[in-house]
């Protein structure tokens, strides 16, 4: 995902802000890294270049 | 609240979706977008898959949300930015976004009231929503929805009447743009003031 998405991404579950962690870095493209919730401390992965923003409960593994 | 729907088909059908399925139609879509009263740059294609359709449009900021990551995976190898996500509980701040399309998607979506008032609220004012969906109605739609049991799919149509009510009940200026087999529902957010 490109860092720019950030200006438009929010916590599924309350529409809080998110702080990203990246861990690999193409650039401007976020390859791995995660986002976490600042208000629910809810962690989603950035995997392959796509954040998993699914609400936990609907999350697969 | 939400739920799976088909997300498990679409996993396993990403491989062969962009094969089977014809390209979008362009021109209800583009007939849709226009009535936008801003500048439309971030279009997010809502249960857009491999974003097939919101390709076909060419637009500055394109966004593919679903929440099937095969799907995404296909989108993300054609240069879109993708998020996987559900519908009914959207991962989009409120206002950012200058349209949203939905593209013979809304029927998997099992709460499709949720997800027009998500999309709703990411809209910024003047943005547009573009949904783009089959009439049950039609010959052809009541071959559609038996043939979607038979695979198994969980899908619910709407006829266009009872979708403009559903994207009006969510608080957006509706119309019925198109009908037939594929018809087209536009709604656009209008300002407060």
């Amino acid at each position: 995902m490109k860092e720019s998405l950030m200006d438009i991404l929010c916590d599924p579950l309350d529409k809080s802000e998110l702080e990203l962690e990246v861990d690999e870095r193409d650039g401007e493209e976020i390859i791995e890294g995660r986002l976490v919730g600042t208000v629910t401390g809810e962690v989603y992965p950035i995997e392959d270049g796509i954040p998993n923003l699914l609400p936990p409960d609907m999350r697969e593994e | 609240m939400h739920g799976f729907g088909d997300v498990r088909f679409f996993d396993r059908f990403a491989r062969a979706y962009d094969f089977v399925m014809p390209s979008a139609r362009r021109a209800p879509l583009r007939e849709g977008l226009a009535l936008a009263e801003r500048d439309v740059e971030r279009v997010v294609d809502l249960g857009g898959g491999t974003g097939r359709a919101v390709r076909a449009l060419d637009v500055d900021r394109p966004l593919v949300v679903d929440a099937s990551r095969g799907m995404l995976r296909r989108a993300v190898a054609h240069g879109l930015d993708a998020a996987q996500a559900d519908a009914a509980t959207l991962p989009l701040r409120d206002g950012t976004v200058d349209a949203v399309i939905v593209v013979d998607a809304l029927h998997h979506v099992p709460d499709r009231q949720a997800a027009l008032a998500e999309a709703a609220r990411a809209l910024a004012d003047g943005g547009v929503l573009v949904v783009r969906d089959f009439d049950p109605g039609t010959l052809l739609g009541r071959l559609l929805v038996s043939s979607e049991r038979v695979m198994g799919m969980d899908s619910t149509f709407d006829g266009p009447d009872a979708l403009a009510r559903l994207v009006a009940d969510a608080g957006l200026d509706a119309a019925v743009l198109d009908r037939g087999f594929g018809y087209t529902v536009a709604g656009v957010k209008r300002g407060s003031q």
